[in-house]
């Protein structure tokens, strides 16, 4: 027999389980029933946004004309594409910066740059005593690639100002390079399809070699190790010392990452800003019309929607669940617009539905096979979202291949997309004259994806390594349109999942001290780091930096050498390799004491 | 941590590691045997059979090559087991018969768990009450003595503990470090046959408890420095009759500034504060006096039972030799195995040791020449002999040479050389490359600089003092004109007079405490026929026994200077008299006692003036300021900074991932665990400085040990020299690599200043790899960590390397 009491005790207890089990789905439905886009009300107000770009473009307007201590200067032609990226490193870094005409100008200047940037292959005769020069003035001075081999022989002094005792050949192809640790995040790596051409000069000592290239074949067969083609290091002869790229990889956007890493090893400490955030973007997904019919029954023996909904989402939600990614997808309700597929527009729910419970966002995808106007592509897929979800703001735009100009006018405040804040647009390594990060007319900031999810040769890892470093931003997008329209044999589901799979995991261990985050949380992060005017000062045992963002917190990378963090106020630090640290300042002035490492545990009184 | 905790610390641990291995599991393996025996025989017996054993577990399984750990550890738990086994039965129905009688009672539920609770209760509690009880009763019977043996430990502990200075004080303490390293490698005589004994013991509780040697080395002295003068307690309380009378020559030893150096390190006591073969020998000599002298007393008691059986036809109630050993036996193998321990230690103990056996064999010279106890003194002798020779034998045998001092040993043995230490060390240092003890600088090789060695000073002292010009004054032109009782009284007189001058400079810090000890002598001989006529005959043997033995040892310190034969040099020989010589300070006053308690028999009263005169003395020591002042050495060889780096780098980082670049002396200190690069070989890579020299180190951290200020090597600091590096030092010329003169006086200053601007030089060019690891006032230490792929080259032009 139950007694009463008892009787009453387990009713109330089934009904508090009841209730919080249905209070779940109740709140969920809720949810849902908005039809609003979560991460709209976190977006970035038009106040904030246009006071953050002002303040982008007040601290980068006078970093040109720098006069300051601890200036960098470009020696060389503006144009010269290492320059260019050194001039965008000095803007994303808020650093000041000038220009010489070349290095013999720069050592005439004695009070002048800290830091010179140059390319090293327009070194001339003259140039070697400008930096041994540069060198007794304690400047440090970074060279892009080797001046000509031949210069290089006849001139002892050039040599011995890069550090070099003879040129071993004058030129080499390598299969890859072993990047060494400490140069930039991610620890050692070894590549072994990176080729390269470039000049094998043996180096004499002082040196500290960064990357070393690497060849299967019996070329460096029975070489001492040191004695290895060096690909990457540093000649301190002297005070200063000339860091030198033996190769092609300060010419493009990766450079950044170089530079920092090079800035980095200048001081015993050096405080960077980075964004902090990591975005992962499946382009063209969903789509809602049944398109390639025939190709779609024969290779998956469904339509194009039903693959999307029953193969595509699951995989989708399995990677993002594993590799606890935060999901932007890129909408595309047609991609043929001269098709005749009928839209499943009730497809558009169950997807808004799904990508909600996960937290992620869905944008605008402005891809097409079709070649219908812009314009005309986006007023249709709108006219579709607004029909379905007449609450969803569309924030983040998804711009693909497509030029500027032909996005430019429609994106924006008074445009006909209104509400997008963020243009995901692909990455160009080669060009290095605009910055990495940069605003549209108007606040609309762009975001470059400069991974693709599918692939990790050998150049994607170092790029991969460049930019986060230099950032702390990593952009990365899956194309799914080619489920439906594969360009060829591998883009199969079945084979992009399983390329997908592999490479998310290990290759981004090392950076997973960066936030995951949608497009549109990213956009937040990278306009606060923009626009903050920040400034760190080392005193002994002591680093302080004063941050000034309008977005509130801000991140920064803490590189030391022989020492760790010990003790901070006013924000958080978290190791993210030995020796570096990620900084999140959460007041306006925060302080790190630091301690050195690799002291006696004991001391004699 | 302060780093003189950390070697507290160590010290403590290592000597309750020997405690418990030593002495303590011996005393409970041998628990059955040792019941009924005094305290002081308990403790002989275990330390004698402890030391023993571990040391012939290491001699024999090395010969074949197995000393790991696990055979060590098997091999010490075999005799427990052993034992365990054979008292199966017992152990059975006593202990784990009536615990499974009470676990399958509660397990089958017919006791409760609250009963078997209160039996497990009853049963510690009855355990507890007894262990307590026993111990009261003991701390209340040696109230007074546990005070005194206490306070003396106490003070010998604290006296020869290491906690002011850290780096070695002798210099073949590394070499002994290298040959213990090299069993690991199953190397057992590395660099020849030598007695191996303390190597044996040091390696067997370096392996079995994974303590590295250099800390074993640095810190084990303290321990048998403390078990060295607790024998001599012990040996002390077996001589005399009365509870406190032998504290009067401890406290005197121990604790008293009555005895004072004038051996080579400066002093008698200064050897003591490094764990050397010598100094671990003495441990067993008097062992060896202890168990002759109880061996006469038992074979004679033996004797007297056997002819009062044979009388009373009662022979055939004897129990068998097979069911139990003879006292005498028992005896005659703690003499056999104390004196073969003192031969498996080193050479001079055994010749001490010898002495010991002579003096005890001819006080009791009527028993001697019995044929039956000839013939087992002779056994006795040949196995005492034969048991340590044997394991150096097979490896002679097995084509291991002997090692150089042992050459060099046989040679005195045969006369063919004057027994000096400083050749054995020389010879020693010749054959391994290690540090000699003569090695200086030019500046204090010439004679009458400061720098020169306050043991060479009171050499030449010593030789001018009086012994050789006075026995030879009657050699001279007025000898002849001297009648011959005339030239006898002088030769006496002469005699005398060295003597005097001998034991005031080497052994006594006051004639007045000399004349003390003379009248001590005195009494002692004024005692003996009155001790013999009340019959205390066996009394008086032990008296003759300590009174030859102290003449002889007194001799031994004299022999030269008289102009005899010189059996051992004056470093040395000093140290045993000065362990040995107080023996009548006890004994005299103690016969006294006892003759008084002959005629006056009141034990209690005789027992109290004994406590009495102890108190007094020791009151007397404290009061009158006459505590030994404590002056630690510091080491000539090694700053401090570098010893606290040694054992930090040892502790904190990776096997063999590192370097040390110095001198010469942490060379054997890291060579199991790591490697070491001289600093001469590492400047002469880059002397002649040219483009394109290489000078790499192969592992990933690299230290570099720097000394601001330069030891004067195997002297201490540098007198009248500014030893502190500086841009003039480092012009100096590179010295020439020959063997170490090159680490010796101020070659040691241009290496050192050379070396430091090496490292500001490098410093300024890697300024976020190279840093300081840790600077004192006199030392620097720096560290680089490499990229084990892509090495550093440490050859740079650094301003100095403009040739030699």
């Amino acid at each position: 027999m139950v007694s009463r009491a008892n009787y009453f005790a387990i009713t109330l207890i089934m009904l508090i389980v009841l209730v919080m089990f249905q209070l779940t789905g109740i709140s969920e439905a809720v949810l849902m029933n908005t039809g609003e886009n979560i991460h709209a009300a976190e977006a970035v107000t038009e106040e904030l946004a246009a006071q953050e770009r002002a303040a982008y473009d007040s601290l980068t307007a006078g970093l040109s004309e720098g006069t300051g201590d601890g200036r960098v200067g470009l020696a060389g032609s503006r144009e010269n594409p290492a320059l260019q990226v050194g001039e965008n490193w000095c803007i994303s870094q808020k650093k000041e910066y000038c220009f010489y005409g070349d290095l013999s100008e720069a050592a005439e200047d004695p009070d002048g740059a800290e830091i010179l940037i140059a390319d090293g292959k327009s070194l001339g005769t003259e140039d070697g005593q400008a930096l041994l020069t540069l060198s007794g003035q304690g400047r440090n001075v970074i060279l892009s690639g080797l001046p000509d081999t031949g210069l290089l022989e006849e001139n002892r002094e050039l040599r011995q100002a890069l550090g070099i005792v003879e040129i071993e050949a004058e030129e080499i192809r390598t299969e890859g390079f072993r990047l060494f640790a400490g140069l930039m995040l991610g620890g050692e790596v070894i590549y072994e399809e990176y080729p390269q051409e470039m000049p094998y000069a043996r180096l004499g000592n002082s040196v500290k070699v960064y990357a070393v290239a690497r060849q299967e074949e019996a070329q460096f067969q029975g070489t001492d190790r040191e004695d290895l083609p060096a690909v990457i290091w540093r000649y301190a002869g002297g005070e200063g010392a000339v860091y030198v790229v033996n190769g092609d990889y300060l010419t493009g956007q990766a450079g950044a990452g170089l530079l920092t890493g090079f800035a980095a090893e200048m001081e015993p400490v050096y405080v960077y800003p980075v964004v902090n955030a990591q975005v992962t973007v499946v382009e063209n997904y969903p789509v809602l019309t049944d398109e390639n019919t025939a190709f779609m029954e024969e290779e998956y023996g469904q339509d194009a929607t039903a693959v999307f909904r029953d193969i595509l989402w699951p995989s989708i939600v399995a990677v993002q669940f594993d590799t606890e990614d935060a999901l932007t997808v890129s909408m595309a309700p047609r991609l043929d617009y001269h098709g005749s597929g009928e839209t499943e527009e009730q497809l558009l729910e169950f997807y808004y539905e799904q990508v909600t419970k996960e937290s992620g966002e869905i944008g605008l995808s402005g891809w097409q096979v079709s070649d219908v106007p812009l314009e005309e592509k986006l007023q249709e897929d709108m006219e579709l979202l607004h029909s379905i979800l007449p609450d969803y703001q569309i924030l983040t735009f998804q711009a693909g291949g497509l030029e500027e100009e032909e996005y430019r006018g429609l994106v924006g405040k008074g445009k006909l997309l209104e509400d997008v804040n963020t243009v995901l647009t692909d990455y160009k390594e080669e060009d290095a004259s605009g910055a990495f990060f940069s605003y549209l007319d108007g606040d609309v900031l762009q975001l470059p994806v400069y991974m693709d999810s599918r692939y990790m040769e050998d150049p994607d890892d170092f790029r991969s390594r460049c930019l986060q470093t230099a950032y702390g931003y990593y952009g990365s997008a899956l194309d799914a349109a080619v489920v439906i329209y594969p360009e060829g044999e591998a883009d199969r589901w079945n084979l992009i999942s399983q390329e997908w799979a592999e490479n998310y995991r290990p290759y981004r261990v090392p950076f997973e001290c960066f936030d995951k985050m949608t497009a549109s949380e990213a956009d937040r992060r990278v306009r606060n780091y923009l626009a903050a005017d920040w400034q760190f000062s080392v005193s002994e045992d002591q680093i302080t930096i004063q941050a000034d963002a309008p977005g509130g917190e801000t991140y920064y990378v803490l590189r030391l050498h022989g020492s760790e963090v010990a003790e901070i106020t006013g924000g958080t630090a978290e190791e993210i390799e030995e020796g570096w640290y990620l900084i999140t300042v959460t007041e306006e002035t925060a302080r790190i004491r630091i301690e050195e490492q690799n002291l006696p545990g004991y001391y004699i009184q | 941590m302060s780093f003189h905790v950390v070697t507290v610390l160590w010290t403590v641990k290592i000597f309750l590691i020997y405690t418990l291995m030593a002495v303590g599991l011996p005393w409970l393996v041998m628990g059955r045997f040792l019941r009924g025996r005094s305290l002081s025989q308990k403790f002989v017996f275990s330390i004698v059979a402890g030391n023993f054993f571990y040391i012939m577990i290491v001699l024999l399984w090395g010969l074949l090559h197995i000393t790991s750990r696990y055979v060590l550890i098997a091999a010490t738990l075999l005799p427990p087991a052993a034992i365990l086994f054979s008292r199966r039965q017992r152990i059975w129905e006593r202990w784990l018969q009536p615990l499974v009688i009470h676990l399958k009672r509660l397990f089958r539920n017919e006791n409760s768990l609250r009963y078997s609770r209160r039996l497990l209760f009853r049963w510690a509690g009855r355990r507890l009450g007894g262990l307590f009880r026993r111990t009261g009763l003991f701390l209340r019977h040696n109230f007074f003595e546990l005070i005194l043996f206490a306070g003396c430990s106490a003070f010998v502990l604290w006296f020869f503990s290491r906690t002011e200075h850290f780096g070695p004080i002798v210099p073949d303490l590394t070499v002994h470090m290298s040959w213990i390293n090299a069993v690991d490698e199953g190397r057992l005589f590395s660099d020849g046959i030598y007695p191996f004994g303390m190597h044996a013991l040091l390696y067997y509780f370096h392996v079995v408890f994974d303590i590295p040697t250099v800390r074993l080395l640095l810190v084990f002295g303290t321990v048998q420095t403390f078990y060295i003068f607790t024998m001599l307690l012990v040996f002390l309380k077996e001589i005399c009759r009365f509870r406190y009378t032998p504290y009067l020559a401890y406290l005197g030893f121990a604790v008293g500034h009555y005895l004072v150096g004038g051996a080579w390190y400066g002093g008698n006591f200064e050897r003591y504060y490094s764990t050397l073969p010598q100094e671990y020998g003495m441990l067993f000599i008097l062992p060896c006096g202890i168990a002759l002298l109880r061996f006469f007393r038992a074979a004679s008691r033996e004797h007297e039972e056997y002819l009062r059986m044979k009388r009373e036809k009662l022979l055939y109630t004897r129990v068998g030799k097979k069911q139990k050993w003879k006292e005498s036996t028992v005896q005659l193998w703690l003499l056999i195995i104390s004196f073969g321990l003192t031969l498996s230690a080193h050479f001079y103990n055994t010749f001490i040791a010898a002495l010991l056996i002579l003096a005890a064999a001819a006080a009791h010279i009527r028993f001697v020449f019995r044929p039956d106890m000839l013939r087992r003194l002779v056994c006795a002798a040949i196995l005492s002999v034969l048991i340590p020779v044997l394991p150096m034998a097979i490896a002679f045998a097995q084509g291991t040479p002997l090692q150089a001092s042992l050459y060099w040993g046989l040679q005195v043995i045969e006369g063919e050389e004057e027994a000096s230490g400083e050749t054995e060390e020389t010879e020693m240092t010749e054959e391994t490359g290690e540090p000699a003890e003569t090695g200086g600088s030019e500046e204090a090789a010439e004679p009458g600089t400061a720098s020169e060695s306050a043991g060479r000073d009171m050499s030449e002292t010593g030789e001018e003092g009086s012994g050789e010009d006075l026995s030879r004054e009657p050699e001279g032109a007025a000898e002849a004109k001297l009648s011959g009782t005339e030239r006898f009284r002088a030769m006496l007189d002469s005699w005398k007079g060295t003597i005097e001058d001998v034991l005031e400079y080497h052994i006594f810090t006051s004639p007045a405490w000399m004349e003390v000890w003379a009248w001590c002598l005195l009494l002692l001989l004024v005692q003996l026929p009155v001790l013999w006529l009340l019959k205390e005959g066996e009394y008086a043997r032990t008296s003759i026994t300590v009174l030859l033995f102290t003449g002889l040892l007194v001799f031994l310190c004299v022999s030269g200077d008289l102009g005899l034969f010189t059996v051992m040099d004056m470093e040395r020989a000093p140290i045993f008299c000065c362990y040995a010589v107080l023996a009548p300070v006890s004994l005299a006053p103690d016969g006294l006692l006892v003759i008084l308690n002959r005629l006056l028999p009141a034990r209690r009263v005789w027992q109290t003036a004994s406590l009495l005169l102890a108190a007094l003395l020791a009151a007397g020591t404290a009061a009158g300021g006459y505590i030994r002042p404590r002056t630690e050495p510091a080491s000539s060889l090694e700053r401090d900074g570098a010893a606290l780096c040694v054992y930090d780098i040892m502790e904190n980082y990776p096997e063999k991932k590192w370097t040390i670049v110095s001198c010469n002396e942490e060379r054997n200190m890291v060579s199991p665990v790591a490697w070491h690069y001289e600093v001469i070989d590492f400047l002469d890579s880059m002397e002649d400085y040219q483009e394109g020299d290489e000078m790499y180190i192969p592992t990933q951290y690299v230290f570099f040990f720097i000394e601001k200020k330069s030891l004067d090597y195997g002297y201490g600091e540098f007198e009248g020299v500014d030893a502190r590096v500086s841009e003039e030092w480092a012009s100096g010329i590179l010295p020439v690599k020959n063997q170490l003169t090159q680490y010796n006086g101020t070659n040691r200053i241009i290496l050192n200043a050379r070396m430091y601007y090496w490292a500001q030089a490098y410093m300024e060019r890697f300024p976020n790899e190279m840093k300081i690891y840790y600077e004192d006032e006199d030392f620097v230490c720096y560290y680089i960590e490499q990229n084990e792929y892509f090495l550093n080259n440490f050859a740079i032009d650094y301003g100095y390397n403009s040739g030699r």
